[in-house]
């Protein structure tokens, strides 16, 4: 599976959907945003950083606001469960990369439709569908 | 300081005090780690256990979403700096104190269980005393 591609797509989606901004305020070592942290892994090469930093995001964001109290239990344990997978083995791992793909694709679904700014917004919400489409047939042409 | 005897004397506050999520899957995970002394994969684990228990049980409503912020928060560091590291380890011992004064507190199973309370505050102890040391 395409890794890079995956990852630059969420990216993408991230930043039109404006989560990163949640992240930044908490990193006692950040100076640069995040967006552009992950962005500079992506570019790098180091797929599995900017991995573990887009889950914080989704981590921190489901967290802290109050929106996503509904998904909130069962998004943090898939989360951590993710984060677990990826320790014990690889991030190109198909389940890991599966699983990655399942949380951004929920948790950007759930932003797009409860996100005051974005409910109301008929052209970013056209971009953001366009992008998750984008993103699920990396995914598809991927499953041989 | 020691990294791996603040990990070890984590791990055992977390097998005597019987409060922590998903426990029967970390054991022997744990050990295998402890085996082949992988500091942050045993420091991120423990982390992990900590986030399923803060975020599952209501008991700790009232801490969950400052406290879940720092654990993110440290494992962000662990992977920029790794474990080894005396602020990280300070921290770490820092939020598992917290984490067992807030349930020494209001966690049921440890007010009502006499033996176990002494027995995690002990433990509990033993770890602080590592960092002030």
């Amino acid at each position: 599976m395409d890794i890079k591609a995956i990852l630059e797509k969420t990216y993408e989606i991230f930043l039109e959907l404006g989560v990163f901004d949640k992240i930044s305020l908490v990193y006692i070592f950040v100076v640069r945003g995040i967006d552009e942290e992950v962005k500079n892994l992506i570019e790098k090469g180091e797929y599995e950083k900017a991995m573990r930093k887009i889950i914080y995001t989704v981590m921190m964001n489901i967290n802290n606001e109050a929106m996503y109290e509904e998904i909130r239990i069962d998004t943090m344990n898939k989360c951590i469960d993710l984060l677990h997978g990826i320790d014990e083995s690889k991030i190109d791992a198909w389940d890991n990369l599966e699983e990655f793909i399942n949380i951004v694709y929920s948790f950007s679904l759930y932003t797009l439709e409860n996100k005051k700014d974005l409910k109301t917004n008929k052209e970013k919400q056209e971009l953001i569908n366009t992008k998750l489409r984008e993103l699920v047939n990396i995914y598809k042409s991927n499953i041989k | 300081m020691n990294p791996l005897e603040v990990l070890e004397k984590a791990y055992n506050l977390f097998l005597v005090s019987d409060i922590i999520e998903n426990e029967s899957k970390i054991d022997i995970e744990i050990e295998n780690l402890l085996a082949n002394k992988d500091y942050n994969n045993i420091a991120k684990t423990l982390i992990y256990t900590l986030m399923y228990t803060i975020n599952e049980d209501p008991a700790y409503k009232d801490i969950r979403q400052i406290y879940m912020n720092y654990l993110i928060d440290l494992l962000h560091m662990i992977d920029r700096i790794g474990f080894n590291n005396e602020m990280i380890i300070k921290i770490f011992v820092k939020l598992i104190y917290q984490f067992y004064s807030y349930s020494l507190q209001y966690k049921i199973k440890l007010i009502a269980d006499k033996e176990k309370r002494e027995l995690v505050k002990a433990k509990l102890n033993e770890l602080v005393d590592i960092i002030r040391s």
